[in-house]
């Protein structure tokens, strides 16, 4: 079975005069595209000075089924349901746990998907002279699924995944060991009132990899939802000051007052 | 495997734009559709 083609990519150096010390994978959300989560950049940029890093940011393979400009990692638009997310796994019907193999397998599933992408990993670091200690994988929503994913089945460890509303497809410990070959540390940063991927899912995304010996932190974000809108601004700064927090060894001090100064206006 | 070469950006302008959007607001919708379709079922 053919692994997706990756078609188009975009990077950015924030220091084009130095030589970069770290090397930021970016994944977008399903619908979204390389430029959607490259805004995330100017956020991260006002938090890190002294960390000179390359933002790498693909496109993801399969056009979405209704945006011309938007694009899936595996096919979610013909098996999303809102309870996949928010019920244990165990306790779905053999009709939706048909959903989450869709997802899963297949020429248009997250395991092909983290095929295709661990090699174009390589070819970044290879390309920009990184390796994998010095490599964070950062998805949002569809992107942290596929984050999780291309992390723990990728053959060296990266120094983090970083998903932020999303979870591991599915969250199941049985799939997950059939999957699972390295452990990377992983940072899941998730609104408790998401309504898209329910919180929930985090959690138990949290539960299998702790049990399974991984170092995983939960960022739960109290009130916050999946990450749309002028309310989620502070959701999106916290996840650039906890990004930061793992980018660079210390965040400048300046910055952190101003977030904070800012969180407590509101 | 043989990747394109990648496009290099090297300015982004000063905005409030906030991360993710058109992601957030596709999957809003795709929410919204599911839970139309069970209304109707139901």
């Amino acid at each position: 079975m053919p692994t997706p083609e990756l078609k188009n990519w975009k990077y950015y150096i924030a220091d084009p005069s130095k030589k970069p010390s770290l090397l930021f994978l970016m994944l977008h959300g399903c619908g979204g595209n390389a430029d959607d989560i490259f805004k995330f950049i100017p956020l991260l940029r006002n938090v890190i000075k002294n960390e000179n890093f390359i933002a790498v940011a693909p496109d993801a393979f399969w056009q979405s089924c209704e945006k011309a400009d938007g694009y899936q990692w595996f096919d979610i638009e013909n098996n999303y349901a809102k309870k996949l997310f928010s019920s244990p796994y165990a306790t779905l019907t053999d009709a939706e746990k048909e959903k989450f193999a869709n997802m899963e397998k297949g020429e248009k599933g997250v395991v092909k998907a983290s095929e295709t992408l661990n090699c174009f990993l390589d070819f970044c670091q290879k390309k920009f002279g990184l390796k994998n200690e010095q490599t964070i994988i950062f998805g949002y929503s569809q992107g942290a699924m596929q984050a999780l994913d291309m992390g723990i089945s990728r053959s060296g460890k990266v120094k983090k995944v970083i998903g932020v509303a999303g979870c591991l497809i599915p969250p199941d410990k049985e799939s997950f060991k059939k999957r699972h070959m390295v452990s990377p540390d992983v940072l899941l940063i998730h609104g408790t009132k998401d309504t898209v991927i329910d919180f929930h899912a985090a959690k138990q995304t949290e539960e299998i990899l702790k049990q399974n010996g991984f170092n995983v932190t939960l960022c739960a974000q109290k009130g916050m939802g999946h990450g749309r809108g002028e309310e989620s601004r502070s959701f999106w700064l916290k996840t650039a000051w906890y990004t930061a927090k793992t980018m660079a060894s210390k965040p400048t001090l300046s910055k952190i007052n101003t977030f904070f100064a800012q969180r407590q206006r509101r | 495997m043989i990747f394109p070469e990648g496009q290099p950006v090297s300015f982004f302008p000063d905005t409030n734009d906030l991360p993710c959007q058109q992601s957030a607001e596709h999957m809003e919708k795709l929410k919204q559709k599911e839970e139309t379709r069970q209304n109707a079922d139901t």
